[in-house]
Formats: structure tokens, C-alpha cells, sequence
């Protein structure tokens, strides 16, 4: 008589099987979060429109300009920074002179006011990079940024994560290349050197490729 | 108190705090507690409760917010400057005028923001130091409460408009020949200004020029006038000295040509090896309250700022009396009959104090204090000359000028206005409205003038002018500047004006109808001064130099001319047995000028440990007559004005004087120094400028909180500075190590560190640290640390890496200070290391302590474990509090901005250490080479008491540093076995044994 006012039996069981299946799913979302979540699946492949639709495949690959020809602060400074309107002007007031793609180029050279690139690399602020130690122990544009030399519009190769940077730090041997080959896009690290875990620069400098937390936080 | 069994003892006992001392219920309390009650809790206006409901929300928008990647731009240069490379700073040589001097200075400048502020080291003045002021500049550039546009009668004008107006002002000025028209000025030293204001004078002949400074050296040089015969200025050389006498002078830290003097002060104190103790100098003060140059003195005599006169003189006559000392037969009667010494302590410091000057003649140096009558400047210029000092430890340069900037020529300019022999006004700079005596009724006299004032803020007097333009900082503009010793610097700036300033240069020039701009107008000076020939080449020099080389004067050859001094000295009023008020600059606002500056307004004073504000400080004596403790009102009566202020009961200040700071209380101020402070410029008369006898003071209503760091912090009263006498050490070399606390066997759970590269340390000298906190400031400009406000520095949650810890010894009446500079010491063994869950902080392999924010999640283990308590929380955003853009422009790019929830503390400036080691692997070098790091406390240190390097570098400074670590050195806490970094030196102090009974 009071039947139709109770749970049939079987319901008795929803609770525990409701339980393993939120803590299933709630498991399933964590591991996809920890391995989607991270740089390597969010950041690589990330290839904005820049305001001028600059080639780095007709300069850096067609052309053969070598990359400090624009980066020119990398073996200076902690930033390969952007060039100046200026350079790109070196030689546009002579070529493409009325190239429309190259109307912001002309307008900003005119105006003095900076064209707004958008950024593709981009550390966390508390991470200190500097582009100069880098290169001055003999790791190459191309290790960390990919075949530049082949891509339209630049997008970014590599994960850029703290793990990523530390296989390297901690065995840094297959990354290292000649000074003179710093900019060589097409560089293969020697297959005998991806096995030996080498602390020296091709110049014979000892290197102390930091791996500990001041060396990039500060 | 409690004391560990294991404490050594060298028979003193320090104490930080009155509480401390008597051991009051209070102070024990609070010795369980790492932070004062309340500390938890949240700032005023938002309970904890709504404050997690906030938190709570916005958890919520940064996590909707996370899901989009930001977008950033890059913005290169269109036109990139010739020597600018993103990221790495450069430096620029310029000049700061302060206090009758100039500072040569480096400025850090990153992508054209001047960032940080470091002394020249070629510039005589600053010797690669700073002072506190000179590090708060770049703060007070980017001060968002800075005037940005010109004003008439309040509303706002362009530039453009004001130059029209200036323009048609000047015109009008000339057809009339400049009656009426006067131009009041601060004490400047500027030859363009200066070249100006002649100019002016020349196309205005009727034009009067006065000039006022709250903080005037007119006594100085009216004492040389009074000696001499001639306007002359004195410039020490401590360094030769071997006695030194202070009457009432801060020449360490607030008088002159301050870095140099502590500079000198230093290195007659230094210890190669043991047997330099016999060489030390020996620092005698007499002084009113406690100052900077008080606490580094070996012997201090506490007497009333009125009672030094008599002081002087009766040391001046016991020397011409006993000692051979030649004096004018009228000066010698006057000083018999003016002479006082209040009490036998005095009169054997007299005699004891003589018998020194007289032993070293040649070698001794006699300083008065700026506040101090002329005649005892005119005396203590004699003394200098017959003990054979000058030419030695003091020359004499002619002045600057002839101008008076002292009250008197305040007091003849409101007669001129009363008179209507002034119409219109032109202030340059300054606030005189605010500062000026309370007898020369200047506000009121202001008010009835057109007024034009040219100012960087809008301060008392830029409220009340006609017109208000606003002045370019030093670092926007140029100019020129001679330093106390003649030395020529130009000014050149750092950034083009924020807000389209002009400078007072500038301005006098549009009044005078001279075309050009500043960078003209300081060009054509040198132009046609020194530099003529071969201009271009020498005037780039003197940019990049700093200073031009070879303007430095030849000393003068005084001679005794004192006709007018034996009247003089009769003249000098003796104190009374009354109330005796003083003043002197605060620490925090100097005379008023960086009230809106939070590194200066949160940095405590050197002695007292006050914050934000000012406070009448009293004897213990005084207080107990006054039956008044710390923070309870006292009303100060002068009989021309009265001010109601709270207390601090001072141990070594004089029975019956009450220490006065100017500067605070500002009524027209920015958010910082709004409603901080009290103003005593209303007791503040022409005729008591310095001191003023015969007050009333009486216990007022009220209470304060004073926002003080003396009771925060303890360490339990262990063995932490060290000090002995020059005698005991040269007796038995191992003093120090004989109060190394008896320990047991150290032994570690860990392994040892063992360091292949570098090994970055400390080394600090307590025999030279004078305490005087330039390293807390240059600390925080470098390291982006927060100011927290007076509330938070009450809860004891002040940021500062770096804290001066000052300890008192001796009777509370009559103590003495050590000032120990103490910040995270990178223990080998460090407990914060091992307590926290995170790994947020961890041991380089250089030594460092490393601290990473990001990984912190704020549980506060590491700063509980701390023995030295020197880590520091974010207990809230304090980076983005009222954080405004100009604001940021100063933050340092190379250390990361902190936000709420996460532990800091010092880094050992790891971001130069790195600087340094990336620049010397893009050399190809295998390490740093040598002194290529210092840390941004020793490179602003004036003494040098603070050194920092490499100790596996046999060459280092820091390594000869400590070549008497053996028997000087001690590191704080070893019994802990937690093994820190910084290695301190003991003071040593050189007494005299006759004055030692005394």
C-alpha cells in the first residue's frame, strides 16, 4: 500500500555506483587535464596572424639572410629582439616599394610608431631566458625555435615547459654545435653524441648549464 | 628573561627596547609570538570574512579567465637609438644637488626609464655611494601625486598658455625695469642658475633676488665670516683625522657632504691585522638626541643642543689655558666669560677631550653642528686653525655665493611685501609657505602677492600661488651643479620630462626674454666658462665623467681676523634650566620635500625605528617628569606657537630637550604622506631656527600608535653583536673568540656542501656599519620590494629584505648603539630549506638560499623555522595595491614582482650574479672575474661596511675582507649549526681611559 511511495531496490545501488563513477570520471578529467593541460598540447603548434604577413620561409630559407641580420641583439642580450622598423627598411625603400602587405611597414617607418608583432615564444615573467648565454655555449637558433627557415607565418616547435628545458640542462651534449653553425638551420646533432652526456663546448669551454632554481627564477 | 645555558657572555647586556630592558610583561609576551597580536588579521575597512568572499570570486574569474592564451605584443623601436639593446640597462652619469652639495651619481636606466640610482665613484662627493634621499629620487620621478600640468589660481593651463603668460609677464617686467618684482630661490648651487639670475637682475635692475632654505648653512658660513674675516666653506677630510670632535653635528649622515665623511670615518677605522687597533681614530660627540653620528662615537656626552656653546667654549679656553693653544687676548676674555659645563661629567670631558685635541695636533678635527650658533662655528674654525688642523684634516674654499638663504632674508622679504617694495613673486622651487619661520608670517604675506611658483609638486605654497608651473624632476631636465669642494657636475637627463616640465632655469630664462632651452642655456655657460676651448670634446667628457676635471678649488689659507667674534660670543645665549626644543631634518621627509615617499616614509629611523611619521622625542627622565610613555601626546609650547605631538621615550637623549623632526604633517601632499606625521614648523621661529630654550611642554590628550619596528624581531638576547675595546684586543687578540658561546660537538644529518665554481658571501664590518639604512633603501629600489603602509608596518609585516638591527648598551639614560645590519644570512645548513613542502626554497650550488616564487604556496614553515626571522610574507597584493603606471616604470626587469600569498626574503641580488656570470660566458671566461658582482646594499654602503663577492676568490674584496675573521669574525647563532654565509666583524672601539671612569 505504501509501495508506489518507496525506492524500488535496486536503487539502493545508485549511490555506490554513482560514487565510482563520478570518481572515475573525476580521475579521468585530472589525468587528461595533467597531460592536455600542459604546454606541450596547448602552446605547440600556436601561430598567430602577425600585422604584416612577414615570410620568414622567402628571408630566412629562399634568401639565405642569416638570422642575426634582424635578431641582432641575440648574442648580446637576453632578448633576440624584434628588429627595428628601420632594418626592414634597409632595404624595402628599395624593393617592394608599393607592396600593400607591406603598407604597416611604410606607415610605421613614416610615423615612427612601432608595428604591433604578435608575440609566439612567451615564457611566464618569472622565468628569466637569455637568448646570449645560449648561443655563446654553442646551442642553436634552431634546437629550440625549429626549421624557421621553412615557415610562412613563425609558430612555435617546441613545448618551452620547465621539463623540457631541464632534459637539456641535464644533458645538454646533443645540443651543441659549432659557434660558426649557431644559425645553420638544417644542423642534425651528430648520432654519436645523442648518447654521450657532455658538459663541454665545441670551443672546449666547461659548461655549468644551470639546474638549479636562481638560474632562471629571480 | 630566558637564557640558553650555552650563551657566552662579554659581560654586556644589549637591549633593543625599553621594554626589553625592564623586562616588562608586554615584552615578554611577545617574545612567544613570532608576529604581534593581530597580525593575522585583515587591513582595516575589509573583514576577513568579506575578504574570502572577495578572494572567492575572484578564484573564480581567474579561472574562466586561464581557459584563453593572452595575447602580448611585441614593440620594437621604429628607429632604434644607437646604443640601446633590449634587455641589457645602460648607464648615464648626472648630478643630484642636496644639502650644499652635489652627488655625482649612475643611473640604471632600462629601455630610456631611469630604474636605479648608484653613486659615481670618480665624483668627490658620493665616492660610488649614495645617501637615503639620493636612492628615493628615481621613487619621487615616477610619483603618480607629481604636479603635471601648469596652474592659475587652481585650474589647469598648458604649457603653452603658461609660456604665453611668462612671456607677457616678462615683457611687462621689463618695461617697468622689474619694480616690484622679486624671485625668491632655494640655496642652490647651479652656475647656469645662477648665470640666469644675473641676467635677470641686468635687464630688471630693480629686480630683488632672496633666497631660503629650511635647512640652512648660514651659521657655517657666517661662523667663518666671524673667524676669517671672509665667506668661506669648510670641506673635511676625516680620513687624516685621528680625534674627532662632534658639537651637536649628524656629519655622518645628514650634515654636508655626508658619504664623504663617513667615507674618511672609515678608513681611519679599519682593521688590516690586529695591530692597526693602536692606529684607529677616536670619535668624541656631544649632542642633544641620539643621531647616526652619536651611536658610531666612542664617547658621547648627552647635554641640551643650548648647553654646547659653553661646551665649546670652555674646551676652547682649557686649551688656550693648559694646552698652549694662541687665541686673541678679547676672544679668550669672552670665552672666560662665557664658558659653562654643566655637571663634573662635562667639566672632565673638557679637560680629557683638550688633552686629545692637543696630542695630535695637525690630526684632529673639530666639527659644529649646522643648528649651532655661529659663534660656535667661528670658535670651533679658530680651534681647527691653532691646532694645526686646517690645511690638513679641513681646508676652506671660498663660498658659492654671497646670497644668505638663511630665516633672516625670509623675515626682510615679508618687510618688503608689507612695504610693497614686492608685488610679484617667483618662487623657484621649495615651499616656503610651509617652511618658513612661524615669526615671518610668510603665508599671509604670500597671499596678498601675484605669486608664480615653479615646483615639482603641488605643495603649501603652489596651492596659494597665482600661477603654479610644474617643474621637471633632475632627472627630466638639465643643469649644472658644484659640489661642496668646487667640484662642477652637469645634469643631464635621464628621460624627456614626464609631464612637459620646465626647469627653474628654464623658467628664469622666459621671464628674462633669453631664448633657448635648458640644454642651451647650460651649454653656453660652459661654453663660456672653463670648457671654451675645444668645447665639444670636453663637454662629452664631462657627461660621461660626471664631473668636469680640475674645478675642484685650491684651498684657501685662513687667517684668524675676529674682530667682530669676542662680541659675538657674549652674545650666545646659555641655556636655562627649562624646556629646550630642537630641530632637525626627519629621516623620512628631510625638510618636507619627500613627505609623498614610501621607501623614505616606511624606512625606520637609524636610531629610534620609527616609520611613517614623526615624534617628539624625550629622555627617559623627561618622561617619567612628564609622567608620558611611548606614543602619548605631549603639548609643546614656544610661546609663539604650540603643537600637540606623541612621544618616544629616547634612550641618550638630553634631560629636558625635546628632538623635533620638520618636514612632516604636510597639509598638500600626495596619498603617500597624507595625514602621516605632525608639523612643528609652527614653533619653528627665526630667532630659535636650530633650538629654541625656555618651552612649555605638558602631557596632552591623545594617544598614538606609533608605527615602530623596535620590538619586532627579537633574538632572545643571545650573543649577536660584538664588541670590544682597541686595548683589550691589542692585550689579547682572541677577545672576540673568547664569547663564542661554549657548543656542543656540531654535527649534521646532512652532507656537506661542496662548491666547484663560485662561493658567494658577505662580510660586514660593525666597526664601520654606522647604521645609517642607505643599504634597506638601495636594497628595495633594486629588488622591487612593496611599501606597505603604516597599518601593515604595525602588524609587522614591513617587506624590507634588509633591516638595521640596533642594540643599546649601557644605562637607559645614557646608552650606547651598535647598528648591525642583518637580512637572509644563506645558511649551509638551512632550516627553512628542510621544512618546506614544496621545495620553494632550496640550496644553490653557489650557496645561494634560493627562493622561487612560483612555487610557493605559502604555508609560512620557512619563516617560523627561521632563527634570524629575516623571510618576509605577502599577506597581501601589495605590488597592485594603488599600483599606478608611473608607478611601474621604476620596477627593476630583472627581479620578478611578488604577489599575495608568497614568501620572500634577500636573494643575495642574484639577478647581478647572474648578469655577471651570463656576461662572462658570453666571453668565453670559465668564471666571474673578480669584484664582478656587488650586491645593491655594498654598492651603496658609504663606509664600505658591507662587503659581498666570491670566497673561493683569493683576490676578492670580501676575501681580505675577512683576513682577520679569526679574530674578529663571528657568525650569528652558530651554536644552531645552521652555518650562515655572512661572516660579521666586531666593532671595536677606540676609548679614551680617561673618560672611561667618567
Amino acid at each position: 500500500m505504501h509501495g508506489r511511495y518507496i525506492f524500488p531496490r535496486w536503487s539502493n545501488r545508485v549511490a555506490p555506483f554513482a560514487l565510482v563513477g563520478v570518481l572515475g570520471a573525476a580521475t579521468t578529467a585530472a589525468a587528461a587535464l595533467g597531460y592536455y593541460g600542459t604546454t606541450k598540447h596547448l602552446e605547440v603548434g600556436y601561430e598567430p596572424v602577425q600585422p604584416v604577413p612577414f615570410s620568414h620561409k622567402l628571408h630566412a630559407g629562399d634568401l639565405g639572410m642569416d638570422c642575426r641580420y634582424c635578431h641582432s641583439t641575440v648574442e648580446k642580450s637576453a632578448f633576440a629582439a624584434i628588429p627595428p622598423t628601420q632594418t626592414c627598411m634597409n632595404c624595402h625603400d628599395k624593393v617592394l616599394t608599393e607592396s600593400v602587405k607591406l603598407l604597416p611597414v611604410r606607415e610605421s617607418a613614416a610615423t615612427d610608431k612601432p608595428i604591433p608583432w604578435v608575440r609566439v615564444h612567451n615564457l611566464p615573467d618569472y622565468a628569466y631566458f637569455d637568448h646570449s648565454a645560449h648561443l655563446a655555449a654553442g646551442v642553436g637558433c634552431s634546437t629550440c625555435h625549429g626549421r624557421v627557415d621553412q615557415m610562412v607565418r613563425v609558430r612555435q616547435e617546441q613545448p618551452l615547459s620547465m621539463g623540457w628545458c631541464l632534459e637539456c640542462h641535464r644533458n645538454p651534449g646533443p645540443a651543441l654545435r659549432d659557434p660558426a653553425d649557431i644559425t645553420k638551420m638544417d644542423w642534425q646533432p651528430d648520432p654519436a653524441a645523442l648518447s654521450n652526456v657532455s658538459f663541454t663546448a665545441k670551443n672546449g669551454r666547461e659548461l655549468q648549464p644551470p639546474q638549479h632554481c636562481s638560474g632562471c627564477h629571480r | 628573561m630566558r637564557r640558553l645555558p650555552i650563551l657566552g657572555s662579554s659581560g654586556k647586556q644589549y637591549w633593543r627596547s625599553l621594554g626589553e630592558l625592564q623586562g616588562s610583561a608586554e615584552f615578554e609576551a611577545s617574545l612567544a609570538n613570532e608576529f604581534p597580536e593581530g597580525a593575522t588579521e585583515a587591513p582595516s575597512g575589509v573583514s576577513r570574512r568579506n575578504f574570502l568572499s572577495i578572494l572567492g570570486a575572484s578564484a573564480a574569474l581567474a579561472t574562466l579567465a586561464g581557459c584563453r592564451r593572452p595575447e602580448e605584443k611585441i614593440l620594437p623601436y621604429a628607429k632604434a637609438p644607437e646604443e640601446v639593446i633590449p634587455g641589457n640597462a645602460l648607464y648615464f652619469a648626472t648630478a643630484l644637488p642636496f644639502a650644499g652639495t652635489a652627488l655625482g651619481l649612475l643611473v640604471e636606466s632600462h629601455e630610456g626609464r631611469p630604474t636605479k640610482i648608484e653613486g659615481n665613484p670618480r665624483h668627490p662627493d658620493s665616492l660610488g655611494a649614495t645617501n637615503l634621499y639620493a636612492q628615493a629620487t628615481v621613487l619621487d620621478l615616477y610619483d603618480p601625486d607629481r604636479s603635471q600640468h601648469p596652474l592659475e589660481r587652481g585650474e589647469k593651463r598648458t604649457w603653452a598658455e603658461a609660456s604665453t603668460f611668462l612671456a607677457s609677464f616678462g615683457q611687462g617686467l621689463r618695461t617697468s625695469g622689474g619694480k616690484g618684482f622679486a624671485v625668491l630661490t632655494g640655496a642652490h648651487r647651479s652656475p647656469t642658475l645662477a648665470k640666469q639670475l644675473a641676467k635677470l637682475q641686468e635687464v630688471l635692475p630693480q629686480a630683488k633676488v632672496y633666497a631660503y632654505e629650511p635647512l640652512s648653512r648660514q651659521n657655517v658660513r657666517e661662523g667663518a665670516k666671524l673667524a676669517f674675516g671672509k665667506l668661506l666653506e669648510p670641506v673635511r677630510d676625516v680620513a687624516k683625522a685621528r680625534v674627532i670632535a662632534a658639537f651637536d653635528s649628524d656629519f655622518l649622515a645628514l650634515e654636508g657632504s655626508a658619504i664623504k665623511h663617513a667615507r674618511g670615518f672609515a678608513e681611519t677605522r679599519k682593521l688590516d691585522q690586529v695591530q692597526d687597533a693602536k692606529n684607529l681614530s677616536r670619535l668624541y660627540v656631544v649632542e642633544s638626541s641620539m643621531t647616526v653620528t652619536g651611536g658610531a662615537a666612542d664617547h658621547r656626552l648627552r647635554m641640551k643642543s643650548g648647553e654646547v656653546a659653553g661646551f665649546v667654549f670652555a674646551l676652547a679656553h682649557e686649551l688656550a689655558q693648559s694646552h698652549g693653544i694662541t687665541l686673541d687676548g678679547d676672544v679668550l676674555a669672552s670665552l672666560g666669560a662665557a664658558k659653562t659645563t654643566n655637571g663634573d661629567k662635562a667639566a672632565a670631558w673638557v679637560k680629557a677631550l683638550a688633552k686629545d685635541l692637543a696630542a695630535n695636533k695637525g690630526q684632529s678635527l673639530l666639527l659644529a653642528g649646522e643648528r649651532q650658533p655661529a659663534s660656535v662655528h667661528a670658535v670651533v674654525n679658530l680651534l681647527n686653525l691653532a691646532l694645526g688642523n686646517v690645511g690638513a684634516t679641513v681646508k676652506f674654499v671660498p663660498a658659492f655665493d654671497e646670497a644668505s638663504d638663511g630665516p633672516e632674508s625670509l623675515l626682510a622679504l615679508t618687510k618688503a611685501i608689507d612695504a610693497k617694495d614686492v608685488e610679484t613673486l617667483l618662487v623657484l622651487g621649495g615651499n616656503p609657505v610651509f617652511d618658513a619661520p612661524a615669526d615671518a608670517e610668510f603665508a599671509r604675506a604670500f597671499g596678498s602677492l601675484m605669486t608664480i611658483h615653479v615646483g615639482t609638486h603641488v605643495n603649501e605654497t603652489a596651492a596659494v600661488a597665482t600661477w603654479h608651473l610644474n617643474q621637471a624632476h633632475y632627472l627630466e631636465s638639465w643643469g649644472d651643479v658644484v659640489a661642496e669642494d668646487g667640484t662642477a657636475s652637469i645634469i643631464q637627463p635621464l628621460i624627456a620630462p614626464l609631464y612637459g616640465g620646465k626647469s627653474d632655469i628654464e623658467v628664469v630664462a622666459a621671464v628674462a626674454g633669453i631664448q633657448g632651452s635648458g640644454y642651451e642655456l647650460v651649454r653656453a655657460t660652459w661654453k663660456a666658462g672653463l670648457l671654451d676651448v675645444d668645447f665639444e670634446r670636453k663637454w662629452r667628457r664631462a657627461l660621461h665623467d660626471g664631473f668636469i676635471d680640475g674645478t675642484a678649488h685650491r684651498d684657501v689659507l685662513p687667517e684668524a681676523s675676529t674682530a667682530d667674534l669676542g662680541a659675538a660670543i657674549k652674545a650666545t645665549k646659555a641655556a636655562d634650566d627649562g624646556f629646550e626644543v630642537t630641530f632637525a631634518p626627519d629621516v623620512h621627509a628631510y625638510d618636507g620635500r619627500f613627505a609623498n615617499n614610501g621607501w623614505l616614509q616606511e624606512l625606520p629611523d637609524p636610531i629610534y625605528k620609527l616609520t611613517w611619521g614623526n615624534a617628539a622625542l624625550i629622555s627617559p627622565a623627561t618622561a617619567r617628569e612628564l609622567n608620558v610613555t611611548d606614543g602619548e601626546h605631549v603639548t609643546v609650547d614656544v610661546g609663539s606657537g604650540r603643537v600637540s605631538l606623541p612621544v618616544i621615550v629616547a634612550p641618550g637623549q638630553a634631560d629636558r630637550s625635546v628632538a623635533l623632526a620638520i618636514g612632516q604633517g604636510r597639509r598638500q601632499v600626495g596619498r603617500v604622506g597624507k595625514d602621516i606625521g605632525v608639523d612643528v614648523f609652527p614653533l619653528r621661529t627665526s630667532a630659535g631656527f636650530g633650538f629654541v630654550s625656555g618651552a612649555t611642554v605638558s602631557k596632552g590628550p591623545g594617544t598614538t600608535n606609533l608605527p615602530r619596528t623596535q620590538e619586532h624581531f627579537q633574538m632572545e638576547g643571545r650573543q649577536l653583536v660584538r664588541e670590544t675595546t682597541s686595548e683589550e684586543l691589542l692585550a689579547d687578540a682572541q677577545v672576540i673568540r673568547k664569547m663564542d658561546p661554549i657548543s656542543p660537538p656540531l654535527l649534521s644529518l646532512w652532507h656537506d656542501w661542496e662548491y666547484k665554481g663560485h662561493r658567494w658571501g658577505m662580510a660586514v664590518d660593525l666597526s664601520t656599519c654606522i647604521g645609517c639604512a642607505v643599504c634597506v633603501v638601495a636594497c628595495q629600489a633594486e629588488n622591487n620590494i612593496p611599501v606597505v603602509g603604516p597599518d601593515q608596518v604595525l602588524l609587522s609585516r614591513e617587506m624590507h629584505w634588509l633591516r638595521i638591527d640596533r642594540y643599546f648598551e649601557g644605562t637607559q639614560d645614557d646608552p650606547v648603539s651598535v647598528s648591525q645590519p642583518m637580512t637572509c644570512q644563506h645558511c649551509e645548513n638551512a632550516p627553512c630549506e628542510q621544512v618546506c613542502p614544496v621545495a620553494a626554497t632550496t640550496h644553490g650550488p653557489e650557496g645561494l638560499n634560493d627562493m622561487v616564487y612560483n612555487r610557493c604556496i605559502g604555508t609560512k614553515y620557512c619563516g617560523n623555522n627561521c632563527p634570524y626571522k629575516v623571510r618576509r610574507f605577502n599577506y597581501f597584493n601589495f605590488s597592485k595595491r594603488e599600483i599606478t603606471e608611473q608607478r611601474k616604470m621604476q620596477y627593476n626587469p630583472d627581479v620578478t614582482v611578488r604577489t599575495r600569498g608568497v614568501m620572500e626574503k634577500c636573494s643575495f641580488c642574484v639577478q647581478r650574479i647572474n648578469e655577471a656570470k651570463i656576461a662572462a660566458k658570453r666571453e668565453g671566461l670559465d668564471r666571474v672575474p673578480t669584484d664582478n658582482v656587488v650586491s645593491a646594499c655594498a654598492q651603496a654602503c658609504p663606509t664600505g661596511a658591507i662587503t659581498f663577492g666570491d670566497l673561493n676568490d683569493p683576490n676578492s674584496t670580501v676575501v681580505k675582507k675577512l683576513s682577520l675573521q679569526n679574530e674578529l669574525g663571528y657568525r650569528l647563532l652558530d651554536f644552531l649549526n645552521v652555518r650562515p654565509r655572512i661572516t660579521y666583524l666586531a666593532k671595536i672601539r677606540n676609548l679614551n681611559p680617561e673618560l672611561e671612569s667618567a
